[in-house]
């Protein structure tokens, strides 16, 4: 990597000065003149029909750029009544609106451009992780961030490098993660159990998590809840050219060249003409791996040290998009994106297996993937009348990846045999949906969304297999679903939409997934809102086609496995008050899972030849049930901003032939407190979160094993300031501040058979510090 | 801000893009590294007509057809007269044409005068391997073959099991350094020369053998027999009682496995004891009265397999061979042995002489004939084999028929004594000597273990890691009184593979 080169160009990008011009509205509150934070303000230029969205920020500002005057703007907000006027010129003046008695929260807002390309806030219980929020914790992938939400966990793996993310206690096969509302391909399908690491958020304007049942809007397995990833598609001034480079420390390790995270990033965008928008940006991320106690890949001491505790990962991502206004009421993109990442995992044993001389020739068996992911987006959306729209968007992506186990001398530094490189896995996903909604939005208490779905895979997977199946043969997959969700609105209070999707799946058929929300809006500023959906989800891979028997071991997949169902039922109660120039929103989340024929491995005995025989396969057969609640209460005052919130979780698993236990409570708790101190425009932040103990139950080799893990504080602060009119921004934080490695653990099965069971599990690698330099200009 | 400006500035950030992106670290190509040197550097001729192999290793096998050349110094003896060799000496150099893929050549040298002044020997000096590019000779880098007997002071076996399928068990002797390697699956079963009448089976072929109480006329038992009286056995790891009635249920018991049957505390065991002592072998002394030697039947273990495993993993147990019946009687100095399939209503004979210059003499029941398996009895120290099999307990756990790989057995019959040494466990370092500093006024004669032949066994191997462990080392006795210590060094090949180990051993003088 000509860091360098980098270094050089970067430094003499910051050279030149931003001078972009932009249209800036100031929003006040009426009464007490305070600012109004997260103003939703819609913008529309009368000349061209050219449209923004934007949120007011912590001085109720909302600024954007290149709209032609006159310009029609229209505001929401929860607690102000909306706002709608036409502005002719730049405005100096601050606009002051009128706090509402009785105002209903948002409800679909048909003209929101957004509203295509994210998850509806008004139908399901959503938060978000902002720009602001990503960047204060130096975010670079998806990882970095969801370990601040409430009902998330992240579980990591050290020694393949994989994350992957489980909601409300419900492991990553039941969460899908989208990116711009389509399934991200994963190794043998779309959407589930996701390497959260493999997802760049340099380009990302906000993510989503939506909790709850969003089987209606986004298929089978969405039964944790949707995260959704919003990239940028769009930039305010003509040019907009950025570097940002990002050094941090793993643990106490850090030197340029072989120790620490090294991510670079370049981007370019263009606003070619008045319809015409195009950027590309590219971003390394150069993990060099966790030591810990270990000593590297040129150790070539046999007490089993060499290698690394977290092995090192490189990753590299591209990614292109045009955005084109067809018509004033029609638009189209086209993304396009590239991802690879190499990972090699270093053999911690090392052989001194005698040479030709009679001396140890020291060697270690190391492993190398290559994973290459290609994507391709085109969405098209616009409006057929003033309030009938649709959003239509099909995509094409392909993941493969590259195996290759090799011997690795250790004294000449070199590869000296390699046992060929194999593609072990390799997944096409071609995706497509289309909505057509604000039908019927004449009447005044119905609106209706209709749209389609349809997913094909193909693909398979030699890893979920194991390495001795047969079913190592391309699978296929397809799912044909449409889906249908009315808006009823018997008064100005109450809102229903029932929902109801009509699955086809050529594995296993027909199926409906239904869901209903409502919302119910109580006096001023006291909302409630009630989720219940089905909880479809079909079988993983490895339960299909999982095959792994020796002398030791019989472990098989079983592809007569049915879809698992149940329900799922979300509860929240918001409520937000002002007392003085203090803000609060403070809510509480009830919720219910209730799997039924939750699959998981099971042992079974079969009958050969009067000779009974033990084996474990996966059934049908198991019971989950999930009870909690959550409560969070979000305060403002001036520039300060604090959430503190608390989770409690019963976890229920009933395992065939195991008497059942009870719910096995957990508590987590998270924070976040953020300060903006204008004078020096210097921003601090602190995130917090706790874990209480947890248990999981694992699939193991030897069967399913409970395990026990003891309670962890993950702390991350940083300060963020910005130079020569914000175009440079510079963020330097610490992560894991309390240090934490592992977490003690019991019940682990042990790895191999001479081995104890492991006593902990691994899950970071300890405080470590961060630097971010982000240059911008625009002109 | 001009346009030129501009342009500039999104030339800069294109070029960037692209020369950060072509960056991506391409692929590492598999670096050959050939190294050469000689298996010895000493070796002894000490009457006319032996011979010794001269053999030179490679560290990786060749890719072309390559040239060895060695030079030859004589010491006070004569080529054609004192001796000879094979590919024949020409203007002083030996040259050996090595094909493509080897990983070792060699010639041979015949002693072929009787009598010879002491002092006199011949060397041979490796100049060159011609063909293979960039050769790096190291090491041992010439042999010295003298006309006297000599012991060797040790040298470093590549084991030849053969691979994942572990198709041979190999014999050791340390004094030579000679390396025998035989098929496990050319055997059944070994008779004994010793005073006693033993048979053993076997164990690296999973061989296994029950006798019927009370029937003597090996026509008279086939696959439908019921049993005058029931036998009674234990299943499931010796914890649950069963009666077998007939031969079909014996047989579901018979082959070696978790659910082979057995009795120990009735002394019933279908396989010959781990220990390997002459008391101990699963089919009973062999009677001279031929009326007390009853019929058995015996299973016939599994085949090799055909396929290789994945690296790191083996493949040892193919089909199962079948089972046939047999008997054997004795006079005292020989065996006679009657065997046959078994529904076949008569049967094959063979008579086995005792030679007491070997433990056992082996027989293929499957090929009817004796065949020749194991070296003199003092020719051999170490038995190293892909499989070990035994009924009995594991490690004080009850066991049934257990099957292990990379198993290494010492000549307690022959008389060998062998000890093992542990260096350190955990982080505890015991106070021993390491294996470099281990010396002859280090042995500790009583811990020669002579009553049970697996103490090395597969203890010395991590398969999980694929490596040798470096925790222990092992001090042997021959029969003729040397002492030697061992270490094994790999269990995986360079590429990973199993059923390639090596160890390492040197003389203690």
């Amino acid at each position: 990597m000509p860091k360098s080169i980098f270094l050089f160009l970067f430094s003499s990008l910051i050279c030149f000065t931003a001078s972009a011009q932009k249209t800036e509205l100031t929003f006040l509150d009426k009464e007490n003149s305070e600012p109004i934070v997260g103003l939703l303000v819609k913008m529309k230029s009368d000349i061209n029909g050219k449209k923004r969205t934007v949120i007011t920020d912590i001085d109720g500002k909302a600024s954007t750029g290149l709209l032609q005057f006159p310009i029609l703007i229209e505001t929401n907000h929860l607690s102000y009544a909306p706002y709608i006027a036409t502005i002719n010129k730049v405005q100096d003046s601050p606009i002051g609106l009128i706090p509402a008695s009785h105002i209903m929260e948002n409800v679909v807002v048909a003209s929101d451009q957004y509203q295509n390309v994210a998850i509806n806030p008004a139908l399901f219980i959503v938060d978000e992780i902002d720009r602001q929020e990503i960047e204060e914790l130096g975010g670079n992938n998806l990882a970095d961030v969801l370990n601040y939400q409430l009902n998330v966990t992240i579980t990591p793996d050290a020694s393949t490098g994989r994350s992957t993310v489980s909601m409300f206690g419900l492991s990553g096969e039941y969460v899908k993660i989208l990116i711009d509302n389509v399934p991200m391909v994963s190794d043998n399908g779309a959407g589930n159990n996701i390497d959260i690491t493999q997802i760049n958020l340099e380009n990302v304007e906000k993510v989503e998590i939506a909790e709850g049942s969003m089987g209606v809007m986004y298929g089978s397995n969405a039964v944790a809840g949707v995260i959704n990833i919003i990239t940028k598609k769009e930039t305010e001034s003509k040019w907009n050219i950025g570097a940002s480079l990002q050094e941090e420390t793993i643990g106490s390790e850090y030197n340029f060249q072989d120790r620490g995270r090294h991510i670079q990033t370049v981007s370019l965008a263009n606003n070619i003409s008045k319809d015409l928008f195009a950027s590309v940006q590219y971003t390394q991320n150069d993990f060099q791996g966790f030591f810990n106690t270990y000593q590297g890949e040129n150790y070539s001491g046999t007490d089993n040290l060499r290698g690394y505790e977290w092995n090192p990962k490189d990753q590299h991502s591209l990614n292109g998009l045009i955005n084109y206004q067809l018509s004033p009421k029609v638009s189209a993109f086209y993304k396009y994106e590239r991802y690879q990442d190499e990972l090699n995992i270093y053999g911690h044993a090392v052989s001194g297996r005698l040479g030709v001389d009679g001396e140890p020739d020291y060697t270690a068996n190391d492993e190398l993937f290559k994973t290459i992911r290609d994507s391709h987006h085109l969405n098209w959306s616009g409006y057929i009348s003033e309030s009938l729209n649709f959003n239509a968007l099909i995509s094409y992506q392909k993941q493969s990846r590259k195996y290759e186990d090799y011997t690795y001398n250790i004294d000449y530094q070199a590869k000296v045999s390699s046992r060929g490189e194999i593609t072990n896995q390799s997944s096409e996903v071609l995706f497509s949906k289309g909505l057509l909604s604000g039908i019927l939005s004449n009447s005044e208490f119905t609106d209706l969304t209709v749209g389609y779905e349809i997913e094909h895979q193909n693909g398979y997977d030699a890893v979920a297999s194991g390495d001795h199946s047969s079913n190592t043969s391309i699978q296929h997959l397809k799912y044909h679903d449409l889906f249908i969700t009315p808006k009823l609105s018997p008064s100005s209070a109450l809102t229903i939409i029932p929902g109801l999707r009509w699955n086809n799946n050529s594995r296993y058929g027909n199926h409906l997934i239904w869901s209903l929300s409502s919302s119910y809006h109580f006096e001023k500023n006291f909302s409630t809102k009630l989720v219940v959906g089905s909880a479809y989800k079909t079988p993983t891979f490895s339960q299909l086609f999982r095959y792994f028997v020796d002398a030791n071991h019989d472990v098989r997949g079983n592809s007569n496995l049915t879809p698992e169902d149940g329900i799922s039922i979300l509860f929240d109660l918001t409520k937000k008050y002002k007392i003085g120039s203090v803000e609060l929103k403070q809510s509480i989340n009830g919720y219910h899972f209730n799997i039924q024929d939750k699959i998981m491995l099971n042992q079974v005995m079969e009958e050969n030849d009067g000779q009974t025989t033990t084996r474990f396969t996966y059934l049908n057969i198991n019971k989950y049930k999930t009870l909690g609640f959550s409560s969070s209460i979000n305060l403002s005052y001036k520039k300060i901003n604090a959430m503190i919130g608390g989770n409690y979780i019963g976890v229920k698993q009933n395992i065939a032939n195991e008497k059942p236990d009870g719910y096995f409570y957990s508590l987590a708790l998270n924070s976040r407190f953020n300060y903006l101190i204008p004078k020096y425009d210097l921003n601090f932040s602190v995130n917090l979160k706790y874990n209480g103990s947890r248990q999981q139950y694992i699939d193991g080799d030897d069967g399913v094993s409970k395990v026990n893990i003891d309670p962890y504080t993950l702390i991350d602060t940083s300060i963020k300031k910005s130079f020569f009119g914000k175009s440079l921004e510079t963020t330097l934080g610490i992560r894991n501040i309390a240090n934490i490695v592992s977490a003690n653990t019991t019940g682990q099965p042990s790895s191999g058979h001479d081995g104890q069971p492991d006593t902990s599990l691994l899950f970071a690698y300890g405080r470590s510090y961060f630097l971010k330099l982000a240059y911008k200009l625009n002109f | 801000m001009n346009r030129i400006q501009k342009q500039l500035k999104l030339l800069v950030a294109m070029l960037l893009l692209g020369i950060v992106f072509s960056a991506c670290s391409g692929d590492e190509d598999v670096v050959r590294i050939f190294e050469s040197s000689l298996q010895t550097s000493s070796a002894g001729l000490a009457s006319a007509n032996e011979q010794v192999d001269v053999v030179v290793n490679f560290s990786v096998p060749t890719i072309v057809e390559a040239t060895v050349v060695l030079e030859v110094v004589e010491n006070g003896v004569i080529y054609g007269t004192d001796y000879t060799t094979s590919p024949a000496v020409a203007d002083g150099l030996i040259t050996i044409t090595v094909p493509v893929g080897s990983q070792s050549a060699g010639f041979t040298i015949t002693r072929l005068t009787e009598f010879l002044d002491s002092g006199k020997d011949v060397t041979f000096n490796l100049l060159s391997v011609d063909g293979e590019e960039d050769v790096n000779l190291i090491g041992t880098l010439s042999t010295t073959v003298s006309f006297d007997e000599v012991i060797n002071t040790g040298s470093t076996i590549d084991l030849l099991t053969g691979g994942s399928t572990q198709p041979n068990q190999c014999y050791i002797d340390l004094s030579s350094g000679k390396q025998t390697a035989v098929r496990r699956d050319t055997w059944e079963i070994g008779f004994y020369n010793g005073s006693e009448n033993r048979v053993f089976l076997n164990a690296a072929l999973k061989v296994s053998i029950a006798e019927i109480p009370g029937v003597t006329d090996l026509n008279a038992i086939n696959s439908s027999t019921q049993f005058s009286t029931p036998i009674d056995l234990y299943t499931d790891y010796g914890s649950t009682e069963i009666e077998v009635k007939n031969v079909e249920e014996l047989l579901v018991g018979l082959p070696l496995g978790y659910g082979q049957y057995g009795n120990l505390g009735n002394g019933v065991a279908f396989t010959d004891s781990q220990a390997g002592n002459i008391d101990e072998t699963a089919m009973g002394e062999i009677s001279t009265a031929d009326t007390e030697n009853n019929v058995y039947i015996i299973s016939l273990g599994d085949a090799i397999p055909d396929t290789e495993a994945e690296p790191s993993a083996i493949n040892t147990a193919g089909d199962h061979r079948g089972f046939m019946k047999l008997r054997v009687l004795t006079d005292g100095s020989s065996y006679t042995l009657q065997y046959a399939d078994l529904d076949d209503t008569n049967f094959s004979e063979a008579t086995i002489t005792k030679d007491e210059s070997y433990v056992l003499k082996a027989f293929s029941l499957v090929n009817k004939e004796e065949v020749s398996v194991e070296p003199e009895a003092d020719k051999w120290d170490i038995n190293f084999s892909g499989v070990f099999s035994y009924y009995g307990p594991f490690y004080g756990y009850p066991g049934a028929g257990l099957t292990f790989s990379d198993y290494g057995l010492h000549n307690t019959l022959g008389n060998v004594g062998l000890y093992q040494v542990i260096i350190y466990s955990g982080d505890d370092v015991y106070d021993v000597p390491s294996y470099d500093n281990f010396s002859l006024t280090d042995i500790d004669e009583s811990a020669l273990v002579y009553d049970n032949r697996t103490i090395i066994a597969s203890d010395w191997r991590n398969s999980t890691d694929g490596i040798a462990k470096d925790d222990r080392y092992y001090v042997i006795k021959d029969f003729q009184g040397n002492y030697f210590k061992l270490k094994f060094t790999a269990l995986v090949s360079s590429e990973g593979a199993r059923g390639y180990s090596q160890f390492t051993y040197a003389l203690l003088q």
